[in-house]
This record gives structure tokens, C-alpha cells and sequence, in this order.
């Protein structure tokens, strides 16, 4: 039988999702599922994950876990869990009371084909992101934000309680600007 | 060091089935992210301006054909962008 981790907790949840159970691990609190969750792994299976997390989200803490994440027995996972209790508790205090928004900016990308207008996508994707990250880092705990493409793919970790301010400065860039979320904290649960 | 070997060790799966999966992911997140540095540092040269014009097109259709084997290796395996990211804690996402 294998183990499927599909989030790390605070403390125990009010209510366990259906299919899945709990593991102490020091302060920890594994929830996992004794079934690998659907193989081949489809859309339908990562949205069914995301439920699960978000119920969990209502009454604790949690930080998702890396999909696939897998362990032979309980044993073997609190060892893998157990080694990181520290971080994993530092990630938690980060998130705690937080959600993430997912961020997406487009980048026109320069006229002109071969490797001078490669460059300048990207260094235009660049300034983008610099530009994006310094309208919405000061309403964030956390964020990262990376180029992929002719798209700048940010993620902002943001207190509940900001959350309004946080979706009106979004808008104010303009159009284009996709905002998601709230999410779980999937881009700040590491270093997973 | 600590948060890297965090980082590739969750990688590398137990059951031996996937191994040979796993290798592939680490080996090409290493080239990913030196092909990620490579490129951070073309563009600051670029940005710096102490370049030619045929120095940027050649530097810029090396890095464009280096992107282009990387998908196509990335594709072959099976793996998304974000498969091989590499977190590393307290620097934050590198790539």
C-alpha cells in the first residue's frame, strides 16, 4: 500500500475530507490519502486535490503538497516529513492566514524574427515582470514571478485582509492583467 | 546547501519503476537552470550595451536555440516548465 501526502497542517482539521486521514508527524499534521489518487493523473484528479485542500483551508493552516508526493508506509513518512519539521513549520507560520493569487502579464513582443528580437522579448518580458513585481510586492508577504514565453507567470502570497486592496491594484494595471484566486499557497508551500 | 539537497532529493523517487524518470527530471532541471543563468547574464551584457549589433543577433540566436532544445527535451520526457523548477528556499524561485 502506498501513500499519497496531499497536504501538511497546522493541527488536526475540524473536518477530514472524505478518503483521507491524518498523520502526526512531531507538530505536523500529514493528511493523507491510503490511495494513489487516480493514474493517469488528469485535470480531473488535480481539481479533486484542490478541493481537498481548500476544504482543509477552512478550519487549519495548510501547505499542498507537491502532486505525487508518495510514501511506502507511515514510517517512511515521517521520516521524510520529520526531517523537515523546522521548514515546514517556518513555511506554515509564512502562510498562515494568507492565500495566493496568481498573476499573468502579457508581453507584446518586439517586431522582427532571429535572435536580436529574442533578446529584446525578453528584456522587455523582464522589465514586465520588474514593473509587476513593484506595483504588487508592497501589498504581498511573498511572490515570485518568472517569464515564460511572451507571459510574465507571477505569484503573490496575500493576507486575507488585503486581499481587496491587492485585486484593486491588479486592475489598475490595466488590460490584459489576469488575476486568479484565491488559491492555497501552492507557490510558497516549498521547499517541498 | 541545505534547501538544494532538499530540493533534488525530493525529486528522485523510491519506487524503481521511476527512477529512470526521476534521473531524467534532475539531469534536465541542472540544465535548465544553467541554461536559465547563461541567458540572465547574455541579457545583462545586452542591457549593459557594450555589445555590437551582430554580437547581440549571434548571442541571441544561441540562447533562442538553446531554449528551443530545452522544450523539445522537456517535451520528450514528458515534463512542464514547472517540473523543473528548482526551489531553493530562501532564495525563492530561481529560474
Amino acid at each position: 500500500v502506498t501513500l499519497e501526502l496531499l497536504a501538511v497542517a497546522s493541527a488536526e482539521p475540524e473536518e477530514l475530507p472524505e478518503r483521507t486521514r491524518c498523520v502526526r508527524v512531531g507538530r505536523l499534521v500529514a493528511v493523507v490519502s491510503d490511495a494513489v489518487w487516480g493514474s493517469p493523473r488528469g485535470a480531473d484528479d488535480l481539481w479533486r486535490r484542490n478541493a481537498v485542500v481548500e476544504d482543509l483551508m477552512r478550519s487549519v493552516t495548510v501547505l499542498p503538497a507537491r502532486l505525487g508526493t508518495q510514501a511506502a508506509d507511515e514510517e517512511e513518512l515521517r521520516a521524510l516529513l520529520g526531517a523537515r519539521e523546522d521548514e515546514l513549520l517556518e513555511a506554515l507560520a509564512l502562510v498562515r492566514g494568507c492565500v495566493e493569487v496568481a498573476v499573468r502579464v502579457p508581453v507584446q513582443p518586439p517586431e522582427g524574427e532571429g535572435g536580436r528580437a529574442y533578446i529584446a522579448t525578453r528584456l522587455v518580458a523582464r522589465a514586465r515582470a520588474r514593473e509587476l513585481l513593484g506595483e504588487l510586492e508592497p501589498l504581498s508577504v511573498a511572490s515570485q514571478a518568472r517569464t515564460e514565453g511572451a507571459e510574465v507567470r507571477a505569484a503573490f502570497l496575500v493576507s486575507d485582509d488585503r486581499l481587496e486592496d491587492f485585486r484593486a491594484a491588479v486592475e489598475r494595471l490595466g488590460d490584459g492583467v489576469t488575476c486568479t484566486g484565491p488559491w492555497a499557497p501552492y507557490s510558497f508551500a516549498g521547499p517541498r | 546547501m541545505k534547501d538544494l539537497e532538499h530540493a533534488l532529493s525530493r525529486r528522485i523517487e523510491a519506487d524503481p519503476e521511476k527512477v529512470e524518470q526521476g534521473l531524467a527530471q534532475l539531469v534536465l532541471t541542472l540544465v535548465e537552470l544553467i541554461r536559465q543563468i547563461v541567458e540572465r547574464q547574455a541579457l545583462r551584457r545586452v542591457e549593459g550595451g557594450n555589445l555590437t549589433d551582430e554580437e547581440i543577433e549571434r548571442l541571441g540566436t544561441t540562447l533562442m536555440l538553446l531554449d528551443e532544445r530545452m522544450t523539445e527535451l522537456r517535451e520528450h520526457f514528458g515534463f512542464s516548465e514547472e517540473d523543473l523548477n528548482l526551489q531553493l528556499g530562501p532564495l525563492g524561485t530561481l529560474l
